[in-house]
């Protein structure tokens, strides 16, 4: 019988579509509505004995009339996947993680290392490489269950926060590629956005600097724009420099100290390169281009000379602030700028290991070479 | 001298060769073969490819050479008129197996990217019905239609190269530099790594004989090969400036994970599209492959077409079947890339070597005999 | 007598048919035709006038036919006495002069079969390009399309099929242009149908000749424009004409040609191109975008944007049923409007389509019964559908629609690619009259076949170099 239903056409049209009827109940369907969309997740020090972590979610979940309806649970164990588990058991749809955008991790645990918990960021096939890390100060839980003045979900404020500032702003790329990058390449160290609650609302207080995986210590806002700078091609909207000049001999300029002005519509444009091997000796370029938009003071800006001076004052002002940058970063043992990196891609070496660049991080000097050039003052003089 | 057993009104335009060879060749390795060149040349694997491109046209040229020496047949009978009828036919059930074993390999690792990222939970068989249902209704066309569709496919998926943009705009290519620092050994066993990738050009020596103008083969097949080598170039250097050098050893997909930031304003995660996409082209190679071992088959055994294609349908279902496990799959495939290198490189080297030597007596024997 | 009383009784049940009896001289003239079907005015005038006219009758004592095949002014006329034959003459509006005591009679042509006049073309409008389009009458198609194409290599060959309609069927050609190969297949396919009972429409004609009639994509092509079957003829195309249908059918045809349209090439070049692109635009986001739509929402949630994302979990969020279901009824709903369109009597037509196009929506939306998204997206994928030129092609898309849609629900993106996948390779294996369905003639012709082209299909639409009257400067103006 079933040879005469292979030999005759129409009944081998019709085996084959049942068969592929039947293989029709195998895939699971995944319908939007029906599930909790999981867009930020908190990573914390768990308060009990057995259980590692403990992670707290925002997701979208759509009910009959408002469909961002946000839910915030929080489960712990000893894995991020565990935890999913226990909070399945909380809620009453299927949670799916597909299009996670922000993940947080606690001040404490990011203090441990947190290379272990992006295990799973990187095996799982559904987690995308935009996501967008950041340390939390004080616990995960804390910064995402706080409110906002534009009442929106949680999740959302975090996404839209630290694109606006990483795209556009002075906080270094710091999605989940860049960190991994960052991290699996010797000689550079990973920078993360730091989100703080200050007076009930969730801010970007600065950056968390990472030595390998473990958080050792933080620059705030002013640091963060020639850190930023240091590391590439940038723009920016302003930057605000405070020019001491009591010890400039122009005697077109005021000796007023501070005199604070005010750069918009900035280029850098940043190069190092290593000018000697032994040392190692670095050389870093960095020219800056804006628009000086604001002089606390009142200065005739007619003359050449003046803006001349201006720029020479504020070249000589970011030089300074440089050098007391990378001081600071090669006593913290952290290199942010990648001068590891730089020395890898110029010096034939058979291994680069980490640790050797930081021993010779120790020793490292940089020669700057910074200039800043006012493009225009404005429409007065 | 020839057996041609395809009328002319058949045969196919030879600019056809480009389709088929570009397709034969792109599905084995582009989603995942920057892992394995790059664990042995370093950030000099660009080199590597470089190199096993140039080989690949040696390889093309001497292909072409040995083809013309015959009369542009398909190797089943060169192989007969070499090494006689047995020892033509151990030699061709050879080649089948190898090109079964491609065949089985193509079709079960897209089904492990299947299985990863899009529908974990459906057992293998269902997407390996899937195939084979649609590649009967190619096969039943002949090689005909199967060239037409190895191109529309091929131009269905052309425009993906452009997504290559996203990755590029966040590469840093001082990862190339310091410029070879590698060792010959190193960059040596890269080229090796690279054997299956660019191997699946010698689906030429199987194709030629149902071509028009078969003189005129010898340049798309080279221009086929150049637009592969350049692709397999580009994507390991923006590769290369992309990831960081463990980022690249540690991860198996390569390629898909780099497309993940791709996104615009209407579609995010594009590595989805790409797998979409990329169903179509292994449809075209798992036709052409299935058509050469088909070929191969009933060129020996004199049997229906249609009923070795559904044995060759029963065999890859219980083998792909049995490679339940990444790391069985994984053994599947250092076993193909060992054998590519072998029948794809060195082969139409041995051959030519051998059919000159062979005709060369034969002619000797028939003036002595004359 | 014998003759005339078989052929009275053989019309017998012919209400129309009359017998006009004229004495001259000795002999009694019987004038048959049938009065719907004959152009009275002739008869009388031409015939009758001239036999009962008196030169006639006093230059000679006896007539024959053979004398008045020479005297009467009549444009065809010819002797006959076989019955078969001169049944159907009179069937065709002739007139049948039968003299009394001879067997033989004079057959003459005074068919004036009813008509309908040259009109615009109702189903293939264009803005650019001659209006006028095909009539049921194969004489004035002939001669519309003779009036474009004045050349003695036009062949058209005539082949009568259906035994009780005697259909006829004109098959036109370019000789050297057209293969003559298939000229030959076609003319045998054509006869082999002489069997049939009844062939009325020319699409049912190219049903019963092409080569794989169970598929969904039409292989032959019909339009009702001359100037369309002018230029397929040019590019060494072979059009059948059936009279009694104001469709022409060409062949063989690739799948572009029913894309294109005439406003392409007598518009502006780039135009034209960007019409084209816009077409096939439309095409495909007919039939992919509901697809789409429903793979996304069921199954891929990762490929959303997170404002898309947002806005299409609010629009789907009060629908009770799964995607794929509401995809369905939504399309089904459009087709039953389309179909209503199709048979409406125009004085109810404007409220039908307000009330089913646009209260029928808003009120499902509003019920909760269909998201707003997919609404959208069905309305511009049937807008979308009717941009396509060829009636048939647009049926077809329709249809094909609903077999992705269903893909797309159970098996997501993958259904999706089996669907273009399954499309492509069925594509890729029709064939029109043998020629392969994707490939367009001359496109792949390699250097040994080039010589023997006689008209390059491009020689239609480009200028000569010679005839280009300004010289193009290699550097700037001074």
């Amino acid at each position: 019988m079933i040879i005469r239903i292979i030999r005759s056409r129409r009944k081998r049209l019709v085996l084959l579509i049942m068969v592929l009827v039947l293989c029709i109940g195998c895939a699971r369907q995944m319908i939007i509505d029906k599930l909790s969309i999981v867009i930020a997740l908190g990573y914390d020090q768990s308060q009990q004995e057995q259980e590692r972590i403990r992670t707290t979610i925002i997701a979208y979940h759509a009910t009959d009339n408002q469909a961002k309806n946000t839910l915030l649970t929080s489960a712990s164990n000893n894995t991020s996947k565990g935890v999913r588990t226990k909070l399945n058991l909380k809620m009453p749809t299927q949670d799916v993680i597909g299009q996670v955008r922000v993940i947080a991790y606690g001040e404490p645990i990011a203090r441990k290392g947190i290379i272990t918990l992006t295990d799973t960021l990187q095996r799982d096939s559904d987690i995308g490489t935009n996501v967008y890390l950041a340390i939390a100060g004080g616990s995960a839980e804390q910064i995402m269950s706080a409110t906002n003045k534009q009442q929106i979900n949680m999740g959302e404020y975090l996404y839209e926060l630290i694109r606006k500032n990483v795209n556009y702003g002075i906080i270094p790329s710091s999605n989940l590629h860049h960190f991994l990058s960052t991290y699996y390449r010797g000689g550079k160290d990973p920078v993360l956005p730091y989100l703080e609650l200050q007076q009930n609302e969730v801010v970007i207080s600065g950056v968390a600097l990472m030595k390998d995986d473990r958080m050792v210590g933080r620059l705030n806002e002013d640091d963060c724009l020639l850190l930023k700078s240091a590391m590439g091609n940038y723009k920016f909207d302003s930057f605000e420099l405070a020019l001491s000049l009591k010890e400039s001999n122009h005697h077109y300029l005021p000796r007023i100290s501070p005199l604070f002005i005010t750069l918009t519509n900035i280029k850098i444009k940043s190069n190092i390169k290593l000018a000697q091997e032994e040392g190692p000796v670095f050389d870093v370029r960095i020219r800056v281009k804006g628009q000086l938009k604001e002089v606390s003071e009142q200065i005739d800006l007619e003359k050449r000379e003046t803006i001349h001076a201006l720029e020479h004052a504020a070249s000589r002002q970011i030089a300074a602030q440089y050098e007391v940058l990378f001081k600071r970063l090669q006593q913290m043992q952290v290199d942010p700028i990648g001068y590891g990196a730089v020395y890898r891609t110029s010096v034939r070496t058979k291994q680069f290991a980490t640790e050797q660049w930081r021993d010779m991080y120790k020793h490292a000097r940089i020669r700057t070479d910074i200039k800043v050039v006012f493009t225009n003052v404005g429409i007065t003089s | 001298m020839s057996e041609c057993t395809v009328p002319t009104r058949r045969k196919i335009h030879p600019a056809f060769t480009m389709s088929i060879v570009i397709t034969s060749q792109i599905t084995v390795g582009m989603l995942a073969f920057q892992k394995y060149v790059y664990k042995e040349a370093g950030h000099d694997a660009w080199f590597s490819v470089i190199a096993a491109g140039i080989c690949a046209h040696f390889s093309v040229f001497m292909i072409v050479k040995t083809l013309s020496r015959f009369n542009f047949n398909s190797l089943y009978e060169i192989h007969n008129q070499l090494f006689g009828k047995w020892g033509g036919s151990i030699i061709n059930g050879v080649l089948i197996c190898y090109w079964l074993a491609v065949s089985t390999y193509v079709l079960r690792n897209y089904i492990e990217v299947l299985l990863i990222w899009i529908f974990p939970d459906v057992p293998i068989w269902v997407f390996g019905l899937m195939f084979f249902v649609l590649i009967a209704y190619g096969l039943a066309g002949g090689l005909t239609v199967i060239s037409v569709i190895s191109f529309i496919h091929l131009l269905l998926v052309s425009w993906l190269i452009l997504l290559l943009y996203f990755p590029l705009k966040t590469a840093d290519f001082h990862q190339l530099t310091p410029v070879i620092e590698a060792n010959i050994s190193q960059l040596f066993k890269g080229m090796l790594a690279m054997g299956a990738t660019i191997g699946g050009y010698d689906v030429l020596f199987y194709t030629s004989s149902h071509m028009k103008e078969p003189h005129r083969i010898h340049r798309y097949a080279h221009m086929a090969l150049f637009i592969v080598n350049v692709l397999y170039l580009m994507i390991m250097l923006v590769s290369i400036g992309y990831y960081s050098p463990k980022q690249i050893v540690n991860n198996s997909w390569d390629t898909l994970t780099m497309l993940k930031t791709v996104g615009f304003s209407f579609l995010e995660r594009f590595e989805y599209i790409v797998i979409m996409m990329w169903f179509i082209i292994v449809l075209a190679n798992l036709m052409i492959t299935s058509w050469v071992i088909i070929q191969g088959i009933t060129r020996m055994v004199k049997v229906k077409r249609k009923n070795v294609y559904i044995g060759l349908c029963l065999v890859q279902l219980i083998i792909i079947q049995m490679l339940q496990t990444g790391d069985q799959l994984a053994v599947l495939s250092n076993l193909i890339n060992d054998v590519a290198i072998f029948l794809s490189f060195m082969y139409p080297f041995v051959l030519f070597v051998m059919a000159t030597i062979i005709l060369g007596i034969r002619c000797r024997r028939r003036k002595e005999h004359i | 007598m014998v003759k005339l009383h078989t052929i009275q009784h053989m019309f017998a049940h012919h209400s129309e048919f009359k017998c006009r009896s004229v004495q001259v001289g000795t002999q009694m003239l019987h004038v048959l035709f049938i009065s719907s079907l004959a152009d009275e005015k002739l008869i009388q005038e031409a015939v009758l006038h001239e036999i009962q006219c008196p030169p006639v009758t006093r230059c000679h004592v006896i007539i024959t036919p053979e004398v008045l095949l020479n005297a009467l002014p009549i444009k065809e006329a010819y002797i006959s006495d076989e019955l078969v034959d001169i049944s159907s003459k009179l069937l065709n509006g002739w007139c049948y002069v039968q003299f009394e005591q001879l067997d033989q009679g004079l057959l003459l042509n005074t068919a004036a079969l009813p008509h309908r006049t040259l009109a615009k073309a109702e189903i293939e409008t264009d803005i650019f390009g001659s209006q006028v389009a095909f009539v049921e009458r194969l004489a004035t198609n002939l001669g519309l399309i003779y009036q474009l194409l004045p050349d003695t290599k036009l062949h058209s060959e005539v082949i009568q099929i259906g035994t009780a309609t005697k259909t006829t069927v004109s098959l036109l050609y370019l000789e050297g242009a057209a293969d003559a190969h298939i000229v030959e297949q076609l003319k045998m396919r054509v006869a082999e149908l002489e069997p049939l009972n009844g062939v009325f429409d020319s699409l049912k004609l190219a049903q019963l000749i092409d080569d794989n009639s169970s598929t969904l994509f039409p292989t032959i092509l019909h339009t009702e424009r001359p100037d369309r079957v002018c230029k397929f003829l040019l590019e060494g195309k072979i059009s059948l004409l059936v009279d009694g249908c104001p469709f022409a059918i060409v062949c063989p045809v690739t799948l572009y040609e029913f894309l294109h349209v005439n406003t392409d090439m007598n518009a502006r070049r780039s135009i034209g191109i960007l019409l084209r692109l816009l077409r096939i635009t439309a095409m495909f986001f007919s039939i992919f975008g509901t697809a789409f739509y429903v793979a996304a929402i069921t199954f891929h949630y990762q490929i959303l944007p997170p404002e898309l994302l947002k806005t299409l979990i609010r629009s789907h969020s009060k629908v009770p049923f799964p995607p794929i279901f509401e995809a369905l009824l939504l399309e089904i709903v459009v087709e039953l409007l389309r179909e209503a369109g199709v048979r409406l009597p125009t004085k109810v037509g404007q409220t039908m389509g307000i009330v089913g196009g646009i209260v029928i929506g808003q009120a499902a939306v509003e019920a909760g019964f269909v998201s707003n998204v997919l609404l959208m997206i069905v309305a511009l994928a049937a807008l979308a559908s009717f941009t396509i030129p060829n009636f048939s092609m647009s049926n077809t898309q329709q249809i094909l629609r609903f077999p992705f849609i269903i893909l797309a629900g159970f098996w997501g993106g993958i259904g999706i690619v089996i669907g273009i996948s399954f499309l492509t390779i069925h594509l890729a294996r029709q064939t029109s009259i043998g020629k392969p369905y994707l490939q367009p003639q001359s496109i792949l012709s390699t250097r040994t076949e080039e010589h023997a082209k006689v008209h390059p299909w491009w020689s239609v639409i480009t200028r000569s170099a010679a005839s280009q009257m300004v010289k193009r400067n290699k550097d700037f103006k001074e």
